[in-house]
């Protein structure tokens, strides 16, 4: 009889999280047939994002696929805070393979207490508006823009001038079609499936924060497995990385092809973003060192 | 006792529902008069400016939570505001079947229901003390601030329900033999 | 296993444990049986009740609270008694406008009940209509306080199917004029039959001191709706904006209220918030297991599998909730079933925001029908009649209401228009 194994996630089957996790049931089914019944629950079917991680925390979700949940267990992941921290997909890929990646990973699973089986891609966000294109910082002035997060990016974006708002990500449409808010940052599927590009009407790809996804499997379950089932699971959450990149990124191109008819996409001048933000990196310097920051920069090009 | 354990948590209940109702209206008045208006008058006028910021920062850091910790404490209100019902006019049940039978059967209904509530509540305790020990050391979205601290709430209501539970129940089988 | 799970769940409802209560064991127990770690229930329950959104729900209450504490209701009563007091019929008629206008301000047909019923059919009896009919009249209109909005049953239809509460509520207002409608019409044909009175003649200049009386009160609930409308706003931030009002109006500028009355009213209304809350928590932990078990897809299916056509397939629609709402309180339907029934309605090319619609209606029916009507019950234990005897009237105001929802449910213009 097949060990059943859920992979939950908070986010919809729009997102490339739901890709990464059919990639790896795949793949692994293929390796292993008939050995797993994996049963994928996107859209937050089984909990919020926080929930989840408790559930995998304690053992009563084999596993889960999710993305900024997991900078919450520890400080130091926080840099994934930090805006314009890569340039491009290529840059993270290559960061990720000098060496970032291993470096969390080992932290997520000494603070997490859960076995991390894949580092993929979330996604970078990018800001939607309904007043104007955003081609530099001065184009954000007064803009009531929509923000998750904490205090750290509230700041980012004051710095910028605009004018973080807080709207909780379900009433956003409606804050948005209503005009209680000019605008949002997010993920790009997060606009897609969300719908915002109904209502806003520029698209600024700003790329002001990338998030990476993480696919976790608790312990218990982990541990429950024959070696060779193990050696399977953490050779195939490895190779699939690249399959996953590229998932994300015909994804995207996907949504952007879909969502030019309703609003104009732009691109932005990233080094006056960079100028008007570069303070923000001194305090996680200061707590939380410097050496991730050492290998995403020696990874720039 | 009782009594006060009543006023207490009343209290309580109240005061956290107000907290988080000024959390939303807050972020209001942040939206419209400080980042609005403020800022229109801060962009005019110099003088203005290191006030602006300083009421910027301040509410900023309050109204940064608002999409977070209103519903945090929202849980609070729920089951402190549950456990004050219990106490009193009790929470939405069908009757007809308890009412139309006779006395004994009566009883031994209402010794289910109390038990499988206590039960469901011993439970709830043990899970929601496993919970907090599992993740109430993360930090919540918003704020430095781990979430064990909100999750506070489940054990509390458990106990808290426990008792109203008993309570409820000792007090009806009184007033059932007080009227035999 | 889903079956064992419903079957459970309606036998302890049936042996009186609280709803709330019902589904959280009968969660728990399920979760046992299907070896699913039972710390899910915890996780389930506070992240069912955390989210910012249901503060709507005690703030339209409180605001609700604080109205009803104030000179307001008879404010409104004096401009509905000056409208309509003049027809055949007249206070039935003041009755159902006045329920109109209060249904603005409270979010719960419940809570209208238990004071209209109090103010209403003392006065009716005096001036010689039936008990029972004055009863009826109050019952079934108080079932405007959740089409007009605010509405709480909205928003937790809302909030459980990601829908716009902005557009819920906007879409209710064509609705529940027509409910109102109908009821104005049924209290007529009866008027007729066993000849009411009128109330007072027409006089222009009372109803324009009646309106100005009337004029703040009716304008905050309209505040709060068109700051929502108007894009001011979110409906949580609405919500808190009513109260506020509602609190400058009855402390500082009427004195009808103190800080002790306040925290009463704050009281009351963390208790009613909490009963709503404990079955939407209860709900989050069964919710869980039969998303885990992939139970709401079946169902789906299985009842559009019944039949292909629209019609019918609206009907049985229809009558399923109409079904559950007879059995199960507004709130507890709507956070469990109604998951359930919108992937079909989907299927079947219905307006998410028409449907909400549409279940607010159903319910409102379910609460003036046996066994659990609980606005139905509520007027019964404040006037101390017998269900029997209103419900001689009150199916006649059932047949009203049942007219407008196959009206509302086959047009969806009569939702959907208003929103553009
Ligand atoms: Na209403
Ligand atoms: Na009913």
């Amino acid at each position: 009889k097949p060990i059943e194994v859920r992979i939950a996630s908070h986010v919809s089957s729009f997102s490339p999280l739901h890709a990464q996790s059919e990639l790896f049931a795949a793949e692994v089914e293929k390796r292993l047939p008939g050995q797993f019944e994996f049963k994928l629950f996107p859209g937050g079917q089984l909990g919020k994002e926080k929930d989840l991680m408790t559930n995998v925390q304690a053992g009563s979700l084999e596993m889960i696929n999710v993305a900024s949940g997991v900078m919450k267990l520890d400080k130091k992941l926080g840099v994934f805070d930090l805006p314009w921290l890569f340039s491009d997909r290529d840059h993270v890929k290559r960061a990720m393979k000098a060496g970032l990646e291993d470096a969390i990973r080992t932290r997520i699973e000494e603070v997490g207490s859960v076995k991390v089986i894949g580092v993929y891609e979330n996604g970078f966000r990018h800001v939607i508006n309904t007043e104007r294109a955003i081609g530099e910082p001065f184009d954000l002035e007064g803009l009531k823009i929509r923000i998750s997060g904490g205090k750290f990016r509230q700041g980012v974006f004051q710095q910028m001038g605009a004018t973080p708002q807080k709207v909780s990500w379900g009433e956003t449409f409606t804050a948005l079609q209503a005009g209680v808010v000019d605008g949002a940052e997010a993920a790009t599927y997060g606009f897609y499936e969300q719908k915002h590009f109904e209502v806003a009407k520029h698209l600024s790809l700003t790329g002001h924060v990338y998030t990476p996804s993480f696919l976790l499997a608790s312990t218990d379950f982990f541990d429950s497995l024959t070696d060779e089932q193990k050696k399977v699971f953490t050779e195939v959450g490895k190779e699939i990385t690249d399959a996953a990149y590229d998932a994300s990124a015909s994804l995207e191109a996907k949504y952007f092809e879909e969502m030019k008819g309703k609003l104009k996409i732009n691109d932005v001048d990233l080094d006056a973003f960079k100028k008007a933000t570069a303070k923000s990196y001194d305090t996680y310097v200061k707590s939380q060192g410097d050496d991730y920051l050492t290998i995403i920069r020696n990874a720039a090009k | 006792m009782l009594r006060l354990l009543d006023k207490i948590v009343e209290a309580m209940a109240v005061f956290t529902f107000a907290i988080s109702s000024a959390f939303v209206f807050l972020n209001v008045v942040n939206r419209y008069l400080v980042l609005g208006l403020m800022r229109d008058w801060a962009k005019a006028n110099e003088a203005m400016r290191p006030f602006y910021f300083w009421v910027r920062d301040l509410l900023g850091n309050i109204v940064v939570t608002a999409d977070e910790v209103p519903g945090l404490l929202l849980v609070w209100v729920a089951f402190l505001g549950a456990y004050l019902t219990m106490r009193r006019e009790g929470h939405i049940a069908f009757e007809l079947l308890e009412e139309s039978l006779p006395k004994v059967w009566r009883k031994i209904l209402r010794g289910i229901n109390t038990a499988l509530i206590c039960g469901f509540l011993v439970l709830l305790f043990w899970q929601s003390i496993r919970m907090i020990r599992v993740a109430g050391a993360t930090e919540i979205e918003t704020a430095e601030i781990a979430q064990g601290w909100f999750m506070l709430i489940m054990p509390l209501a458990a106990v808290l329900l426990f008792i109203a539970t008993i309570q409820r129940f000792l007090s009806q089988t009184m007033q059932d033999n007080e009227r035999s | 296993m889903a079956w064992i799970v419903v079957l459970l769940l309606l036998m302890l409802i049936l042996i009186g444990t609280p709803i709330g209560f019902a589904l959280m064991i009968s969660a728990a127990i399920a979760m046992a049986i299907s070896d699913i770690d039972l710390i899910m229930a915890p996780i389930q329950m506070f992240s069912g009740a955390n989210k910012v959104v249901l503060l709507a729900i005690p703030l339209f209450i409180f605001m609700g609270e604080l109205m009803g504490a104030t000179s307001i209701s008879e404010r409104i009563i004096s401009l509905a008694r000056a409208l309509v007091g003049w027809m055949r019929g007249g206070l039935a008629h003041v009755n159902v406008v006045t329920s109109m206008f209060m249904a603005e301000m409270s979010g719960s047909a419940v809570a209208d009940a238990a004071v209209m019923s109090k103010i209403f059919v003392p006065s009716m009896e005096k001036q010689g209509y039936p008990k029972s009919f004055a009863a009826a009249v109050t019952a079934t209109s108080a079932t405007l306080g959740i089409i007009i909005p605010p509405s709480i049953p909205m928003v937790l239809y809302g909030v459980t199917t990601n829908t716009s509460i902005k557009d819920l509520f906007v879409a209710g207002i064509i609705p529940g004029l027509l409910l109102g409608g109908a009821f104005m019409v049924t209290s007529y044909i009866f008027a007729r039959k066993e000849g009411h009175p009128v109330d007072e003649r027409f006089e222009m200049k009372r109803l324009n001191k009646a309106f100005i009386g009337a004029l703040v009160p009716l304008l905050i609930p309209v505040l709060v709706v068109g700051g929502l409308i108007g894009g001011f706003v979110t409906p949580t931030e609405a919500a808190t904006l009513g109260v506020v009002a509602a609190l400058l109006y009855g402390w500082p500028i009427r004195r009808d209220l103190n800080l002790k009355a306040v925290y009463e009213l704050g009281s009351i209304t963390v208790r009613q918030t909490s009963v709503v809350m404990m079955i939407i928590a209860g709900s989050a932990v069964l919710g869980q297991f039969l998303a885990n078990e992939q139970i709401p897809q079946q169902i789906a299916s299985g009842l559009g599998g019944l039949t292909e056509s629209f019609v019918l397939r609206m009907l049985l629609i229809n009558v399923f909730l109409l079904f559950l709402g007879m059995f199960l309180h507004a709130s507890a339907a709507i956070i469990v079933v109604v998951p359930m029934l919108l992937p079909l309605a989907q299927e079947m090319g219905i307006d998410p925001v028409h449907f909400g619609v549409i279940v607010c209606l159903n319910l409102g029916i379910g609460q003036q029908t046996p066994p659990v009507a609980s606005v139905l019950l509520t007027v019964c234990s404040v006037t101390g009649l017998k269900v029997e005897n209103v419900m001689g009237y009150c199916k006649w105001f059932i047949l009203a209401m049942f007219v407008t929802l196959m009206i509302v449910a086959f047009i969806p213009q009569t939702a959907t228009w208003l929103g553009g």
